[in-house]
């Protein structure tokens, strides 16, 4: 953890691919356990998108 | 008022740099663009915003002139019309995975919020932001000393330190004297609290014999909630040993919008990536300008449930620019943050008197332990009664302190007020909250 870094933008791009990947996990996924744990990823993943200014 | 400290720029850490340093003119356009996804969300979900907000806000400026300002009371009847939500929701209420709600003071129904899962992350991001830049690190142990019970509070405190990988003390529903034993078992390092229960805190541990600035290893205190005067944090940081920030947030908000950074002694940064704070003259409802007094109505950016649109909040605020501190950040910051409701404000005698200007003067004197204070109407003139409790020390001239704060009251106020005398431990404490005028004058 460094509270002087940026993303970079290959960073950025990665950030935003996980974000579409578990999005796209949770629309198929069924098994309670699974969804529930994508759900919560994503919806971590988008506040970190966000708050990057990349929505 | 504030003072500075400026920070070396190799020193300077954030927990969202970009957020938290991007030039005015980008975070202009950040707000817009988030204001604008919110608008439409809000007009297209909540039949209470569709009723209410233009269809073609074209910008910022635009927002404010066309969009009505929202009262508490409108909320409350909006809630009412389908409790607990009534038409105000963006969402379907069934996503919520937490329930909030205000206390209700004054006779007034409470205000009932939810988050969705997106609303509470964003909401403890938001404290993290607060947090990290009060200093606290993964490696520290924090203690929130709150009732963690229906009132947002301290919850995102909490949340907040977890989710950074800090170990939390969860000190809710416990008493006085086991939270300072707790303190000084673990050698916490944060501490979250109203500032009049920091007090409570000194207080017992002093009855228990502890000295909390050395055999404790609190270093960072974020004492947030209610309004307090500079000799409060003074006691609070020397009782402690310890950095005490100031910090606020709504439940109507959702989560904590202002807090104060390591270069700010006795302001708080708005924290404008989450919210849009505007500054209004009280009665003629037009912006004041930088360091004029005003009432602060905000906008939320983040929360997807229940969403807010130029909120009075009825809090007393002086805003100053970004770059009068010396951290970095680019939000501007109100001076002293929340100096004070306007509905605790009231005219004695043709004098505005706070709470806090009250407790300004009480807190110097050690002498004094608890305090009330009574509006009263005394052979038709309206005075102000405090009820003083004095310390237990014994062999106190009681007379002669009452004189002395008297003299102190009437030199720093304008009045001179009567004082009563109540018995060691008689008189109520606030964990949050702070101790409001208790009125008893007649009509
Ligand atoms: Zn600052």
């Amino acid at each position: 953890m460094n509270g002087r870094a940026e993303l970079s933008a290959d960073q950025e791009q990665r950030l935003l691919e996980c974000h579409a990947a578990l999005t796209r996990l949770a629309d198929e996924c069924e098994v309670p356990a699974v969804l529930t744990a994508v759900r919560m990823a994503a919806t971590e993943l988008q506040v970190a998108v966000e708050g990057q200014g990349l929505d | 008022m504030a003072s500075f400290e400026r920070v070396r720029p190799d020193e300077l850490e954030y927990w969202n740099r970009r957020a938290e340093t991007m030039p005015r003119q980008d975070l202009a356009e950040w707000q817009w663009r988030k204001l604008r996804r919110a608008l439409e969300r809000a007009r297209k979900q909540s039949k209470f915003w569709s009723e209410r907000l233009p269809d073609d806000i074209r910008s910022l400026d635009d927002y404010v002139a066309r969009v009505p300002l929202l009262r508490k009371s409108e909320i409350i009847a909006a809630e009412q019309e389908a409790p607990p939500y009534g038409t105000l929701p963006s969402v379907d209420p069934s996503l919520g995975i937490r329930y909030h709600q205000t206390s209700g003071t004054s006779g007034d129904l409470p205000v009932r919020t939810f988050d969705t899962p997106h609303d509470w992350v964003w909401g403890v991001d938001v404290w993290c932001t607060v947090l990290y830049g009060m200093g606290v690190r993964p490696q520290h142990k924090g203690l929130v000393a709150f009732g963690y019970g229906l009132f947002i509070g301290f919850w995102g405190m909490h949340y907040g330190l977890e989710r950074m990988g800090c170990t939390v003390v969860p000190a809710g529903g416990l008493d006085s004297r086991t939270r300072v034993k707790l303190l000084v078992d673990h050698q916490i390092e944060v501490l979250g609290c109203t500032p009049s229960y920091a007090m409570r805190l000194l207080e017992t541990a002093k009855e228990m014999g502890v000295d909390l600035a050395v055999d404790g290893n609190v270093q960072i205190i974020m004492a947030g909630g209610e309004p307090r005067p500079e000799s409060t944090t003074r006691a609070i940081s020397e009782g402690f040993g310890a950095r005490v920030f100031n910090a606020a947030g709504t439940t109507e908000f959702g989560t904590v919008s202002m807090f104060e950074c390591p270069s700010l002694h006795g302001g708080c940064h708005i924290i404008e990536t989450a919210i849009i704070e505007e500054v209004l003259h009280p009665d003629t409802l037009r912006p004041v300008d930088y360091g004029e007094e005003g009432i602060r109505v905000t906008t939320g950016l983040g929360r997807e449930g229940i969403q807010l649109f130029r909120h009075w909040t009825d809090d007393l605020v002086v805003k100053r620019p970004w770059h009068e501190c010396g951290c970095g950040r680019t939000w501007d910051w109100y001076d002293g943050g929340i100096l004070g409701r306007r509905d605790d404000m009231r005219k004695i005698r043709g004098v505005s008197v706070t709470p806090v200007m009250i407790e300004d003067v009480l807190r110097g004197f050690d002498e004094v332990g608890e305090y009330q204070t009574v509006l009263r109407t005394v052979r038709g003139l309206d005075t102000i009664v405090l009820r003083i409790e004095p310390k237990a020390d014994g062999g106190l001239d009681l007379a002669a302190l009452g004189e002395r704060v008297s003299t102190a009251v009437k030199r720093e106020i304008g009045i001179r007020p009567d004082v009563e005398y109540a018995e060691p431990g008689t008189l109520p404490r606030f964990e949050v909250k702070a101790a409001r005028f208790h009125d008893e004058r007649s009509g």
